[in-house]
């Protein structure tokens, strides 16, 4: 489903390239990001690394096609390639924009979510001095939706203010849970998005309101249970208790926040996130951020970053009031939370890392990435303390 | 009598930055008064209009170029590679691309006298009549 979507708007975007090959400018850029990492001690994992050096699991390659067809419309396409989908090729950008003046542009189709402040071009590494941008924050399972765009531009008061506005759905989306499960859903909701950039000071807040509805799941037995508790005629049920289990029909509300300095020689910045879900759900709240701070020396970029992860733990009374509840149903729900809790599901996490970091640009194109990242969870067993090193290049052309 | 107007302009500039190594150069009938800030906003692709609301169409030098260097680092605190990865974002993001680049001066002075909405940069010393000097760094 989700391929055929994909392939009808490849095809789509490419006979409109192709239909006006005559008169559209068209423009292919590329880029690509080779990574080799491991973690230094044979118990530890993190990022998707075990001891034995791998090449794959952050390795990418991207092309994207531009076909201006006028002064107004335009179509864009950025296929991606990645090593940890066995090099499937992924289409995260696919869309038609209209730009009806110079400070306008309305765009339509597969377009990126403004999750984070690196959203936009989290694959292009070449853009950004980590090798690895900041997972604690940078957390999302995925980072494109359907939908429209709204983009204002303007400058007032020596300000350069890019409003953007949202809408957008996903249909059978892989939410990659912390543990690993891979849960289907659909998403669907709205995006707000105000960067304001004056000399080398950028400030940017996100916020993103969105419903999760799951279509199918892992955990399909607790489902059944839940709704064999529901449907049972011995009690009535509150409502809120079972629904308090089910990430289903949760409304997701982001918040993220950034200010950042960078004038050439020396950037400082930070970054950080709030994501809460309105009920009481299994789904733990987050907030995540880090701190930056690099400094260039000719062909060199040197950075450290520090950040620290707050998930906060569900236990079985935060999803049932135990005092007031029948006995009887208490049990079976906590048998669900049982379940969960065995799954890693409920798992809070308190954890902070640093990473150091150099860069080495060896061609106009091109830069070399050395970075080290030690990962330290503070409170929950299941996920280990790791050192991760790790190589790569990213380029442009 | 514009040209003789810009001339005098140039003059004026040309004076009053003695020590300087490149000019910022607009078509002779460009009016438009051109600071710093203004300057490296239109070479960033944030400001796409002259002060008269004519579109604004820059064009860069080669980044190897010395005359490059000299404008990204005064007037865009920008290295090349620094540079190379702003543009980055906003091509792979759909937002902008980056000026189209000429190989030298003079090529950049035969374009920028040919059409009122560019805005180039020259080495100082190869300024000619046909442009006209809006700033020097």
């Amino acid at each position: 489903m989700k391929n055929n979507n994909q392939f009808s708007l490849l095809a789509w975007t490419f006979l409109l390239a192709s239909a006006s090959a005559s008169s559209a400018d068209i423009a292919f850029n590329g880029f690509a990001s080779i990574i080799a990492g491991a973690t230094l001690d044979r118990d530890e994992a993190a990022f998707g690394y075990d001891n034995n050096i791998a090449f794959d699991q952050e390795s990418r390659f991207a092309l994207q096609v531009t076909a201006k067809l006028s002064d107004e419309f335009s179509a864009t396409a950025q296929m991606i390639a990645r090593g940890r989908l066995d090099y499937d090729t992924d289409l995260e950008w696919a869309y038609i924009s209209y730009t009806p003046d110079r400070n306008n542009k309305l765009t339509a189709g597969r377009i990126r979510i403004p999750f984070y402040r690196l959203s936009e071009y989290i694959d292009t590494g070449y853009a950004y001095p980590w090798l690895r941008v900041p997972k604690n924050v940078y957390n999302s399972s995925f980072n494109s939706w359907d939908g429209l765009s709204w983009i204002n531009n303007h400058y007032i008061g020596h300000i350069d203010g890019r409003f953007q506005l949202q809408w957008g759905n996903l249909s059978d989306s892989n939410l990659v849970t912390r543990t690993g499960s891979v849960i289907e859903i659909d998403f669907e909701g709205f995006a707000l998005e105000y960067v304001a950039t004056s000399g080398a000071w950028q400030a940017r807040l996100g916020y993103i309101s969105s419903e999760i509805e799951v279509i199918s799941s892992l955990n399909a037995a607790f489902n059944a249970s839940i709704s064999s508790i529901e449907n049972n005629t011995d009690f009535t049920v509150p409502k809120e208790y079972t629904s308090n289990f089910l990430l289903d029909g949760d409304t997701l509300t982001f918040i993220s926040s950034s200010i950042m300095y960078d004038d050439g020689e020396i950037f400082v910045g930070g970054e950080i996130i709030d994501a809460t879900y309105d009920d009481l759900s299994i789904n733990p709240d987050i907030e995540a951020w880090y701190i930056a701070a690099g400094y260039y020396l000719n062909d060199w970029t040197f950075h450290l970053t520090y950040g620290i992860t707050d998930r906060g733990k569900r236990q079985h009374t935060d999803l049932v009031d135990e005092s007031t509840v029948d006995p009887t149903l208490n049990q079976l729900l906590q048998g669900i939370t049982n379940g969960y809790t065995a799954r890693g599901a409920l798992a809070g996490e308190e954890s902070d890392f640093y990473t150091l970091g150099v860069n080495y640009g060896f061609h106009q194109n091109a830069v070399l990435k050395i970075e080290f990242t030690h990962y330290e969870n503070d409170i929950d067993v299941s996920f280990s303390d790791a050192d991760i090193l790790s190589i790569g290049i990213d380029l442009v052309f | 009598m514009i040209r003789a107007k810009a001339s005098a302009i140039l003059l004026v500039a040309m004076s009053h930055y003695a020590n300087a190594d490149v000019a910022v150069i607009v078509h002779p009938s460009n009016l438009s008064q051109l600071d710093k800030t203004t300057i490296n906003r239109m070479f960033m692709g944030r400001e796409k209009s002259f002060s008269n609301g004519d579109l604004v169409i820059p064009i860069g030098q080669h980044a190897t170029d010395n005359t490059a260097t000299e404008f990204n680092q005064a007037v865009l605190n920008k290295s090349a590679r620094q540079l190379k990865a702003y543009w980055s974002k906003l091509v792979f993001t759909g937002k902008g691309r980056p000026p189209k680049e000429v190989a030298n001066d003079a090529e950049m002075i035969d374009l920028v006298a040919s059409n009122p909405n560019f805005i180039g940069y020259v080495d100082a010393a190869s300024v000619t009549d046909d442009v006209k000097v809006v700033a020097t760094f």
